[in-house]
């Protein structure tokens, strides 16, 4: 990432439209119809706000909006949460907004669109993992080491060889 | 009952043998030794020539039973016992998951295997009863959102029905705990776990069949289906591939022979009875530090006991085929494998004591122990012979008792016998397979098998001595205590690091030379005795090279050698493997991977979605701001891997880098980063 800084743009309104156009192209949507909606959009926020406002925010925060709008809506249409991850539904959608961006653009037909998509989409969308079903594992165990394997056993083995070395010592030295 | 009664006798059988076979060959080493009378180092000698020929003798019976088993019974090789189907004739199968358990695997290969087992699966018409679960404890943040694209992308083919994944937060207990975990939540829903490693690939028939046989028989806890290493290329990848095809195949068929329903659980490519699973396998940590304490680190052959010791059948399933893994590619990413089996094997030796523990698993573990254990013994029974000779070369001449007294016959016959189970192992398989011409032809026309065979034989002579010293480092290392990494295996074809393999060989190369020299001036004889060892560590660093060379490898193969049956004709797995890899391979991210994943609003709602909600541990407000500036201003080359993994668990700052680097990062960026369906 060497180079981080904004690039110059003729105009606030002429970057905003070309973020916003590169953001809809990540949603899918082919150059065309992702530029004419980019610039319908900032030109609606140019409208709202005024010129000094800044566009691109406005116009990227309008956009980042009815992507996850319409995505939870839809979400919604293929069932309850069990059965639809908003996430795999949108990467499943992504080529069918590339196909045809109407499914996106067009929101009153959100119900044909769902209908539409669930045939396409299949199962593809169904969340990542099933209702669990808790159970839990005992720990085993497998019974006592051999005391010679522990520490303990070799410290005794020792401590009773030199208390033997030393009694039979004091022993001789007495005899 | 009778079964068993019938049970152990097997193994009782097994041993008898390799204890006859070992107490003849102690007889003449005996006479040797005992040519200038009994001291310490005799004794010694004996003692470890004892346990090592009896560790040979232990695989020279095994591979016989396997042999004479393929010769009464005239079984053809692995793949033939899987039943056919009557379309529709059968009751639905019971719920089988299918567990891949990874950690910071190559996504794209992953996913491309499991696609190649669900397009298998959907071919035998029982698919339904089938879930694969991803279930991963990768660490490394890039590979976590490949993981998740890769997961998208399956989803959305006709392979990725029925495909499931998760992420632990905290890697508690590795494999064993990523296992558990599976079991404890999900568990209850199926009756049984197939248990698979990142490079494991096994059809759809076999998967079927192994379900199966466990129905059949209630008593079965675990099935394993032995895998055969495939899709290698490096001259050490073709020569494992070839052994493990070939000679691989009578020790499987002898291990079934003997083992019965006490067999091994060699911790994947098996299918395991969920229920009795969750209520005997559940881990504890062994008492005191690492590496004796904590964890359980090789969990499959304990696993496997704690079945046993519970009453179930452990079977291995060795006619059944159409199981595969491929195997490290370098010698050096070899010897890396082998130092984690070995710390994990070695670490079961207070469990072969333990009270609660089944005769056949005390031998199961013992035997693990002993494959890495042999080396140090092997490298000490040298030492000895050398301290031995030279103390001979030294002694007064012509006594009674004189070493030159000794026939030279009897004082070759030990080695001679060693050498003889050794190579008798690769005659009964080439002879396994030659009275077979069909089995034969899968290997090359005769010649080229024969010719394999002996080129195979060279290597392991020449490779030998260099896994000892790797073995031998390793056990030393265990024993002092010294940590390893146990990180993901480099499973894919790579070049060999000349830097790496001299760092790595130097040792080798420096103490073979060091005994070299001192041979060479010492008693006469000895020099040409030990050279078949020198020689390897010497060289160890061209051997090692050699035998990482793809290329040297391709060219054997153009020339016929080394091959193996699934080169000749790659079974269907292996062709779906290599086509979906390759459409797997094409998808790799353009940009670095967290950047996609902050651009692209596809990739990051998907993980978001994919993210523990609420995430268990939160990162402190203030950490987050300093990190995410960072990220916004200089991009994730300037955070480290645990700033960018700490990013990536927190949604919060995800979702705000996400609107600032839109408004923020060069569109040109954004555009490839959020490349949507031209690139997704």
């Amino acid at each position: 990432m060497e180079a981080t800084s904004r690039i110059d743009r003729s105009s606030p309104a002429d970057e905003a439209v070309a973020r916003v156009r590169a953001y809809l192209r990540g949603l899918g949507l082919p150059a065309d119809r992702a530029q004419a909606e980019a610039a319908a959009v900032v030109g609606r926020c140019e409208a709202l706000n005024g010129a000094g406002a800044d566009l691109t925010d406005a116009a990227l925060a309008d956009v980042m909006a009815r992507w996850n709008a319409w995505l939870e809506e839809l979400c919604r249409t293929f069932g309850s949460a069990a059965e639809c991850s908003p996430g795999l539904l949108a990467w499943c959608v992504r080529p069918a907004l590339a196909e045809d961006p109407n499914l996106f653009l067009r929101r009153e037909s959100l119900g044909e669109v769902a209908a539409a998509l669930r045939r396409a989409v299949g199962t593809s969308a169904r969340p990542a993992l099933p209702e669990p079903a808790p159970t839990s594992m005992p720990v085993q165990s497998f019974g006592p080491a051999p005391s010679f394997l522990q520490l303990g056993y070799w410290r005794g083995l020792v401590a009773r060889a030199v208390s033997v070395e030393r009694s039979v010592a004091r022993r001789l030295r007495g005899g | 009952m009778a079964e068993a009664s019938r049970r152990g006798t097997g193994l009782l059988l097994l041993l008898l043998l390799a204890a006859l076979t070992t107490a003849v060959a102690a007889r003449f080493f005996m006479r040797l030794l005992g040519a200038n009378g009994w001291g310490v180092v005799d004794v010694l000698l004996l003692l470890l020539f004892g346990i090592l020929y009896f560790w040979i003798s232990l695989g020279f019976w095994t591979a016989t039973f396997g042999f004479a088993r393929r010769w009464i019974a005239g079984r053809g090789p692995a793949g033939r016992a899987v039943r056919t189907v009557p379309p529709g004739g059968e009751p639905p199968l019971p719920p089988t998951a299918i567990l891949m358990p990874i950690h910071n695997e190559d996504p794209h290969r992953v996913f491309a295997n499991l696609r190649a087992i669900r397009a298998s699966l959907n071919a035998t018409g029982h698919a339904e009863a089938f879930h694969i679960f991803v279930l991963s404890d990768t660490r490394d943040p890039e590979i976590w959102a490949e993981e998740e694209c890769a997961l998208a992308r399956m989803r959305a083919t006709p392979e990725g029905r029925d495909l499931f994944y998760r992420r632990r937060v905290e890697n508690v207990d590795r494999k064993s705990g990523n296992i558990q975990d599976f079991c404890e939540r999900w568990g209850a829903r199926y009756r049984y776990m197939v248990v698979l490693d990142a490079d494991s690939l096994m059809t759809g028939g076999s998967l079927v069949e192994m379900v199966r046989r466990m129905e059949d028989d209630p008593d079965v806890g675990i099935l394993q289906v032995p895998p055969v290493l495939v899709n290698r290329d490096s001259l050490l990848g073709r020569i494992l591939q070839f052994s493990s095809a070939l000679y691989g195949s009578i020790f499987r068929t002898g291990f079934s022979l003997w083992a019965r329903g006490e067999g091994n659980y060699w911790g994947h490519n098996a299918i395991l009875r969920i229920e009795p699973f969750i209520r005997h396998c559940g881990l504890p940590h062994l008492p005191g530090q690492p590496p004796w304490g904590g964890e359980i680190l090789s969990h499959d052959f304990v696993e496997a006991a704690l079945m046993l010791r519970a009453g179930w059948k452990v079977v291995v399933a060795a006619d059944l085929g159409g199981s595969y893994e491929e195997c490290p590619s370098t010698l050096i990413d070899f010897a890396k494998r082998d130092e984690r089996w070995s710390r994990g094997n070695l670490q079961h030796l207070p469990l072969t004591v333990a009270s609660e523990m089944h005769p056949t698993s005390r031998f199961h573990l013992g035997v693990g122990i002993l494959s890495y254990l042999a080396s140090p013994l092997w490298a000490l029974f040298m030492l000895l012979c050398l301290v031995q000779g030279i103390g001979w070369s030294f002694a007064p001449r012509g006594g009674d008792a004189d070493v030159e007294a000794v026939p030279a016959a009897a004082a070759l016959a030990p080695l001679a016998g060693a050498l003889t189970l050794l190579l008798l192992v690769k005659v009964w398989s080439l002879l396994a397979a030659m009275w077979q011409p069909e089995r034969a032809s899968r290997f090359g026309t005769p010649g080229q098998l024969t010719a394999s065979v002996l080129l195979e034989t060279a290597a392991s002579f020449v490779l030998a001595p260099i896994l000892m010293a790797f073995h031998t480092t390793f056990v030393i290392n265990t024993l002092l205590g010294r940590k390893v990494e146990w990180e993901a295996q480099d499973r894919g074809e790579k070049d060999v690091s000349h830097a790496e393999t001299f760092r790595v060989h130097a040792p080798h190369t420096i103490a073979g030379l060091a005994a070299a020299i001192l041979v060479f001036l010492g008693p006469g004889g000895l020099f040409w005795w030990t050279l078949p060892i020198l020689f390897g560590l010497v060289f160890s660093v061209p051997i090692s090279l050699l035998l990482g060379s793809a290329a040297v490898g391709r060219r054997l193969r153009a020339a016929g050698l080394l091959l193996i049956p699934e080169e000749i004709a790659p079974p269907s797995i292996l062709r779906l493997q290599r086509g979906f890899l390759a459409e797997e391979t094409a998808h790799r991210a353009a940009v670095h991977p967290f950047v996609r994943l902050v651009a692209d609003p596809v990739v990051l709602r998907l993980h978001l979605d994919l993210l523990p909600n609420p995430f268990p541990a939160a990162t402190e407000p203030a950490v987050r701001t300093r990190l995410q500036r960072i990220a916004l201003a200089g991009g994730p080359r300037r955070l480290t891997r645990a700033e960018r993994l700490l990013l990536m668990q927190d949604a919060e700052a995800l979702q705000w880098l996400h609107r600032e680097v839109w408004k923020d990062w060069p569109v040109e960026l954004l555009h490839k980063a959020a490349a949507g369906p031209r690139a997704a």
